[in-house]
């Protein structure tokens, strides 16, 4: 056990190393291509990514170093995550501030973790599915730019989806 | 920096990749909904990649003016540069004039059409077969469930020259295949009409004898002599899939013809009661191909323990397995299969009556274990707790152990790791000997497996 776990160091925005098992930071296929070209001896610099950040993110790696999430449906059915996804990830990505969210969704992109990013993908979704557009501008905090004119419009347009959601 | 603007979230300023992973989890409706937000997200919802795919489905929302939504979904087709398209139309909400100008437009950049429409009447059929021909010029797949296809649809389709997958999937019309011979060679072809005629397959995939990678047909109509005459016109290192249905009639000199194919993938033969035990096994033993990922054989009756470790002991990368109502199929090759295969997503053991725990490796040995503690014990959290009050006969209190400390000295986890690792879906339904504390078990490990017990209830 303590022969077998090498020990990788990455290097945050703030340039605050963080020691992983090199197992779990695999899971980013970015750190994965970097540690088969230079070794675990180098410091890894992951400098898009704050400590925060990097820190969440290696928690869902050390919960996923032995297995692959299934890929979740498309188009989403529900918009209760957990109905969907392990508990354990419909927990994590619950995360009220959307700018972390978005941060955690960069973040993967980045590094490469593609079953994340999805999740992370589909935690917004949710947040879009089956509202209204007054209920999805308080969400995201988005103020109506159009004219009364051009939203009748567009609403008169988009009629039918409108129906079936009230 | 203002406090009420610490949102600094802009969907704008998220890459085109990222959105579209967003947008991929949406429906048509909810696209039709977020254009209304603001001029940036209607922006957003403009951006031509994300229509470059579009399906058009009834089942997927509850669209109660159907009208208004078949007139949107007009308006952006013909606005969009689309690359697939998929029309899928069970309930007959689209009349033919919306078909119609749904295709009347250039589709330079289409390239995979799939159109299960059921409703055309055959003159009907034949414009749009046309108006394919004419607007799509560089389709390259054609799909369809729809029962409206006859031969004179296909009539012109050898004017579509990068054509090289062709799937008509309904049995119920009446294409005889007259014209696939016409078409350019084929890198897929899915047949299930009944009444097409064993000639025109025949002529089809001798056409695409260097081309051919995928063949899917029902074997039902042609004895054993036509069977070897078309496996003779496959190219033997070409092929990667070939999914056969109803071989009833197989005897054990076709079956291994099977054995030659150097590069096959997926491999489906169904139904084929005739080839014996030693018919699987000499085909199995001379198999070739040591790429196997997808293998179907159910009801293939007469297939036993020493066939199934032979075909794989050579397939260390199969990642799907499905049998059904094999008597001679017992514990001994499928402990074979999770020891061997460690890619196993998908594995179906339906009414294998001899499968019992003996075949599941380390879970077996963990059995005894949950006999001792009565398996209601355990449970990790309390949403497992439901499952289990319904399982559990002498309905006890409950403790809450978590599973890893509470195993963390008789048990090696990585065992089942090992021999479980990438298991998605295990199906026993009718298998009668497969307790449920196995799949209990399993499912413990593996929160994400689908499980399925002999009432084919999920675990």
């Amino acid at each position: 056990m303590d022969k077998g776990s090498t020990k990788v160091k990455l290097l945050s925005l703030e340039g605050d190393i963080i020691e992983v098992d090199e197992e779990v930071a695999k899971k980013s296929q970015l750190i994965k291509n970097m540690i088969e070209d230079t070794g675990t001896e180098d410091d890894v610099p992951i400098p898009n990514v704050k400590k925060e950040i990097l820190l969440k993110i290696l928690e869902y790696c050390e919960k996923h170093k032995n297995d692959n999430p299934p890929e979740i449906e498309k188009p989403l059915t529900t918009s209760n995550l957990s109905e969907l996804v392990d508990p354990y990830d419909a927990k994590f990505i619950d995360i009220e501030n959307l700018e972390q969210l978005f941060e955690i969704i960069l973040a993967a992109n980045y590094l490469d973790i593609k079953s994340l990013l999805d999740l992370a993908c589909a935690k917004v979704a949710t947040l879009i599915k089956n509202k209204t557009p007054d209920e999805i501008r308080k969400t995201f905090n988005i103020p109506n730019d159009f004219t009364p004119e051009e939203e009748a419009q567009i609403r008169e347009e988009n009629k039918w989806a409108e129906e079936a959601t009230s | 920096m203002e406090q009420e603007n610490r949102i600094n979230f802009s969907i704008q300023s998220l890459s085109d990749d990222i959105l579209m992973e967003i947008f991929k989890f949406l429906t048509l409706k909810d696209i039709a909904i977020i254009q209304q937000i603001n001029k940036e997200w209607k922006k957003c919802t403009e951006k031509p990649f994300l229509w470059l795919r579009i399906r058009y489905d009834f089942k997927e929302h509850e669209i109660q003016d159907k009208k208004l939504y078949i007139q949107w979904i007009k308006e952006k087709i013909s606005n969009y540069d689309v690359e697939q398209l998929i029309i899928n139309d069970p309930n007959c909400h689209l009349t033919f004039q919306d078909i119609y100008y749904i295709l009347t437009k250039n589709f330079n950049e289409l390239q995979d059409l799939e159109l299960s429409i059921y409703n055309l009447n055959e003159s009907q059929a034949n414009i749009i077969s046309l108006l394919i021909v004419k607007n799509c010029p560089n389709l390259r797949s054609f799909t369809t469930y729809g029962c409206f296809i006859m031969d004179q649809f296909m009539e012109h389709f050898q004017l579509l020259n990068k054509l090289d997958s062709l799937s008509i999937m309904c049995n119920d019309n009446s294409f005889t295949g007259s014209y696939l011979r016409t078409l350019p060679p084929l890198k897929k072809l899915f047949l299930r009409p009944y009444l097409i005629e064993y000639n025109n397959i025949l002529e089809a995939i001798r056409k695409g004898k260097n081309t051919l990678e995928e063949l899917a047909i029902d074997t039902e109509q042609m004895d054993d002599d036509q069977v070897i005459k078309l496996f003779n016109e496959l190219n033997k290192t070409k092929i990667q899939s070939l999914l056969l249905n109803y071989c009833e009639y197989f005897q054990d000199e076709v079956f291994n013809y099977l054995s030659q194919f150097a590069h096959l993938k997926r491999l489906k033969f169904y139904k084929a009661n005739e080839v014996t035990q030693d018919g699987y096994l000499t085909c199995f033993q001379n198999f070739c191909s040591t790429q196997l990922i997808h293998l179907n054989l159910k009801e293939c009756n007469e297939l036993n323990d020493e066939g199934l470790i032979s075909i794989l002991s050579k397939s260390s990368h199969l990642e799907c397995l499905k049998l059904a109502w094999q008597k001679n199929i017992t514990s001994e090759s499928i402990r074979y299969l999770f020891s061997n295969c460690s890619n196993l997503q998908t594995c179906v053991l339906i009414g294998i009556k001899s499968l019992d725990a003996r075949g599941f490796p380390a879970i077996q040995e963990l059995q005894q274990y949950f006999e001792v503690q009565k398996y209601g014990e355990l449970k990790r959290n309390n949403q497992y707790q439901d499952d289990y009050n319904n399982d559990c006969i002498n309905n006890q209190a409950y403790t809450s152990i978590d599973i890893q400390s509470y195993f963390s000295k008789p048990i090696d986890r990585s065992s089942i790791i090992k021999y479980y690792q990438k298991l998605r879906l295990i199906d026993c339904t009718k298998s009668d000997m497969v307790p449920d504390q196995i799949l209990q078990i399993l499912h413990l490990f593996k929160p994400y497996l689908v499980a399925r017990n002999y009432y084919s209830e999920q675990m």
